[in-house]
Formats: C-alpha cells, structure tokens, sequence
C-alpha cells in the first residue's frame, strides 16, 4: 500500500527540488547546539579538576598513612563532585520580546482569577534570548478591578535555569529562604507590593500597583500555578 | 536521501554542528513547506522550522532507527499544531492543509504550480493525504495516527487521489501533444 505511483513521486520530487534552502533557519540551533557543548566542555572540565584534587587528597592521604604507620587516621578525604552548574544568567539587553495572546501565557501563569477579579486590560510577551532564540520567561501586563479598586500589575514567569541579572538584583530581598514571598512599601504615594515565588519549573516575579490586599491577594494566586 | 538523514541525525546526537548544517542544506526548504501548509502566517512558519530544528537537536539521540526524514517531518507537523493551538485554539485542524500555501506566489516555480494544479482535482483531505505521502514520506499508519482516520479508510482515500490524479496526468499529458 506504501509503494508510490512513480509519476506522482516525480511531481513532487520536482517540486522538492525546486525549492530553495533555508539554512539560516537551523542558526538558533546552531547556537544552542554550541551552548551545549560549551556546557558539557565546563562539566568535564569541573569534573576532571575534582578528578585531580581527589587523587591528590588520596596521594596526601595515603602518604600520610604510609609515614604515620601506625597512627589511625579518620580523616575524611571525600570529595564531593562540584554542583553542576545549570543556572544561565542574561541581562535583560539579550532579550527580545514578541507578543503572545492569553492562551499562550496561559500555559505560565494561572489568569483565571477569580469572581472578586476582573481583568479589564492585559497584555502578554513571551521573551527570548536574541543569540540563541531559546525562551526565558513570560510577561503579563495586567490591569485589574479588584473590590472596587483597580490593580496595575506585572508578572514574570521565568524558567528556573535563568536568572535575569536585574529581576535578581530588583527582588533579592525578596529570594532568601523558600515558598512564597512579599512585601509593600509606599512609594510617592503609592502602594507598591512586589512578589517572589520559586518552583522547580519557574521564578515568578510580581510587581503590582494600587490596591494593596487585592494585589497581594492576586499576586499570590497568579503565581500558584 | 533516507539514509544520508538518518546518518545526519546519528551525527547530530553527537554534537556534531557540521551535520546540523548540512541538515539545513538538505530539507530546510521542505520543512518551511510542511510548516506553510498548516500556518497561514509566514513569518510564524519560519519560527516553527527554527524551534523544530532545536527539537531535532534535542530529541536526535532518541532517534534509533527508521525513516528520518519522516521523523523530521512530524516533528515539524507537531510543532506547527502546537504554535497554533496555542495563537488559535479554535482552529479547526482538519481545514488547515492548503498546498498553495505552501510556497510564495513570488517564488511559484513551474514545478510547484504543477503539483498545484495535479492536486486541484482533490478534496482537502485527499491533498493532505496525498502531500503526506509523497512529500512528508508518511506511511500510512503514520496518516492514521495525524489525521485520526482509520487506516483502511486511509488507503481507499490515496488509492482514490491517486486514480484521479494519474487521470488528470494524462489528459493534460495528452492535451500538451
């Protein structure tokens, strides 16, 4: 059933042929393929260089012995494997944004409020690393009604293997210790609550303007997704 | 061709950036036309070849055995779907196949208008059914499992496009004498 009729095969082996390739389109995974490698190259460099202390300690160690014959040495010579680096830091300046609708960042961030919520304006960007073109994290611009107030907020959901350099530097206070984080300060005569939640998947990063219980409130429900 | 893909690919698991390229050499054309048969936007068909050929890169050691070309291909038809699920998640997916759209106006070659007319004498399914074999390689069963139909029913569609097109062949074969 799969055997081709040979002259329909020839139309489109023709028509294959005639089609000019587009080799710029594999750059992006050219460059994370490079990446990669670059990653590896690290690992086994990390890895040979523990390799190379470890032996030392052994040779220390069993010199050690071999002086000391009869001493009892309870030593600990472990070595543990250095931590495999997995974190990309990137500067917001490596970035570029593209406009995405809610039912992509839906896949990011939980919009479905709740009743008490409304959205009444929002705006969504999916943003990736210029080199490379891999994704790095979602923004959600969101303008929200809240128990008779309105709410400005921005979220960022970042995949945990990055860490923007200014999102670090803006919610450090915020980064210590587990779960879910916020604070508000009165800034110029606003409330402004900033939120930090870490998952395995994500870092979400949540600033919001206006009313101060509904933006916590909803801050925190957009990031348990 | 096959074989040459999959030794690509073998080379590709490994790291090996040269055979990435000349991957692109190769099918980049043919995986924009898989693309451009389900996006309507263009620019969005390009991004879909560029994120399909991360997956290549990411998925290659996984590939064992088969035909790879084909393999390619899904991967490109998948990641068409998914991007425009998520732009459009009313689409209907069974109205999206368009071999016209397949290839810029500008750049129609003889050759692409005349698998477009051989293919003018098909409904929409049979084209697909019909592009999925001849340009995508998928057998059968792969239709099956892309369209939802059942194989038998698969078979009696591309025996039934492919009577009406080897008829239009040679009656236009014939007018050109």
């Amino acid at each position: 059933m799969n055997e081709k009729d040979k002259q329909i095969e020839q139309l489109f082996d023709d028509y294959a042929s005639s089609l000019q390739p587009n080799t710029h389109l594999a750059d992006k995974a050219i460059a994370q393929m490079r990446a990669k490698q670059k990653r590896r190259a690290d690992i086994w460099g990390r890895l040979a260089a523990a390799c190379g202390v470890f032996l030392v300690a052994i040779f220390a160690v069993t010199a050690f012995i071999g002086i000391n014959i009869l001493g009892v040495i309870g030593g600990n010579n472990t070595s543990d494997p250095p931590a495999v680096p997995s974190i990309t830091n990137y500067s917001i300046s490596e970035v570029r944004a593209r406009k995405v609708d809610a039912s992509f960042a839906a896949d990011y961030l939980n919009i479905n409020i709740s009743s008490d919520a409304k959205i009444f304006s929002q705006s969504y960007y999916a943003c990736y690393i210029k080199e490379s073109g891999e994704f790095v994290y979602l923004k959600a611009v969101l303008g929200i009604s809240y128990n008779g107030g309105n709410i400005q907020m921005s979220v960022v959901a970042e995949k945990s293997d990055y860490a923007g350099k200014e999102l670090a530097a803006e919610y450090k206070h915020l980064m210590l210790g587990t779960g879910y984080k916020y604070d508000t300060d009165y800034i110029q005569g606003e409330y402004v609550t900033m939120a930090y939640r870490k998952t395995d998947e994500y870092n979400y990063y949540v600033s919001a303007m206006g009313n101060v219980y509904g933006a916590q409130d909803i801050a925190q429900y957009l990031v348990n997704t | 061709m096959i074989q040459s893909i999959n030794r690509l690919i073998a080379r590709i698991a490994n790291g090996d950036e040269a055979a990435l390229n000349e991957l692109a050499r190769l099918i980049s054309s043919r995986m924009l036309s898989v693309a451009r048969s389900i996006m309507r936007d263009w620019a969005l068909a390009e991004d879909v070849v560029q994120e399909s050929f991360i997956k290549i890169i990411n998925k290659a050691h996984r590939f064992k055995r088969g035909n790879g070309y084909a393999w390619i291909c899904k991967i490109v038809h998948n990641t068409a779907l998914n991007t425009l699920r998520k732009i459009k998640p009313t689409t209907n997916i069974d109205e999206l196949f368009d071999m016209s759209d397949t290839i810029d106006v500008a750049e129609k070659s003889t050759t692409s208008l005349t698998v477009e007319l051989a293919m003018s004498v098909l409904d929409k399914q049979e084209k697909l059914l019909i592009y999925q074999k001849y340009f995508m390689d998928y057998t059968v069963r792969d239709s099956a499992k892309a369209t939802g139909i059942d194989k038998s029913t698969i078979s009696r569609k591309i025996i039934k496009a492919e009577e009406k097109m080897r008829l239009f062949l040679s009656e236009s074969g014939q007018k050109q004498h």
